[in-house]
């Protein structure tokens, strides 16, 4: 044998995987982390679902107020009282509070 | 094909379509090589870290794995990405804590036994160097396989392979 070659067969039992059983504790161990893993995305999707659909409804009760600001019964009805839109407004939002802190209250 | 890259494949549909009893056999199967591979990079503990990040990395992207290559050097190429990460983060948190020493070194040096000296002349090596010379020279990859995984241009993967091996060579002459 050459020097080449017993220097490259040194190598390669120096560098070959262990022959052995597969590590079943590592199997495990990779499955729970995948299992979180997936728990997080799910949770996460979830929460970035919420979000939008919260966004959406906001945009939709922003537009109908100030869509609703401009009739000109409501125009007038500002003018006379001022007051009257902000009461109006924080009405709204405690209503929205009501209903966010027990969501069966309007079942 | 192969059977055994066969049967990778079989698996490799089921656990991109969620099964993840599938993806347990495929970890199953691959886990020895790469933590071996990884281990040689950046020794055994940080090898089991890494490997189980892999893996991780590898059921989220199996959908848009296309099967063109093995999943075995597919999976090995996430491992060399997920060193090469971890390399980095340790760098740039080492420059943020000054003076830390150089990653080249990092690699454990062997507590003793057969192929100490190796162990030591591979310590001395570059990553790339190291990394290149265990998959051509102890995982039995081609040389366009492992240029594929390091994703190097084949001639700098042949020519890390000779440096490693040369540098090697005289480690161990100059210890003898």
């Amino acid at each position: 044998m050459t020097e080449d070659s017993e220097f490259d067969a040194l190598l390669q039992r120096a560098l070959a995987p262990p022959e052995r059983p597969a590590d079943r504790g590592f199997v495990v161990r990779v499955d729970r982390a995948l299992a979180e893993a997936e728990r997080y995305r799910s949770a996460r999707a979830r929460l970035l679902r919420q979000l939008a659909s919260e966004g959406l409804a906001m945009a939709a009760v922003g537009t109908s107020l100030v869509m609703l600001s401009r009739t000109p019964a409501l125009q007038a009805a500002i003018g006379a009282a001022p007051g009257l839109a902000w009461t109006a407004t924080l009405a709204l939002f405690l209503f929205w509070m009501l209903i966010r802190g027990r969501p069966g209250a309007l079942a | 094909m192969p059977p055994e890259r066969d049967a990778d494949a079989v698996l490799c549909r089921r656990a991109a379509g969620g099964d993840r009893g599938a993806f347990s056999l495929l970890v199953e199967t691959h886990e020895r090589r790469l933590r071996a591979f990884l281990a040689h990079l950046g020794g055994a503990d940080l090898a089991d870290e890494l490997a189980q990040e892999a893996f991780l990395k590898a059921w989220q992207s199996l959908p848009a794995f296309r099967g063109d290559a093995k999943f075995s050097s597919w999976l090995c190429a996430i491992g060399w990405r997920c060193f090469i990460d971890h390399r980095r983060r340790e760098r740039s948190e080492s420059r943020r804590r000054e003076g830390a020493a150089d990653l080249a070194e990092t690699s454990q040096e062997p507590a003793g036994g057969e192929g100490i000296d190796l162990s030591r002349a591979l310590a001395r090596l570059a990553p790339v160097e190291r990394a290149a010379l265990v998959l051509c020279e102890g995982h039995g990859w081609s040389h366009s396989e492992a240029a594929d995984i390091l994703r190097l241009p084949l001639g700098t993967l042949k020519g890390n392979v000779r440096r490693a091996k040369e540098k090697c060579r005289e480690y161990l002459e100059v210890s003898a």
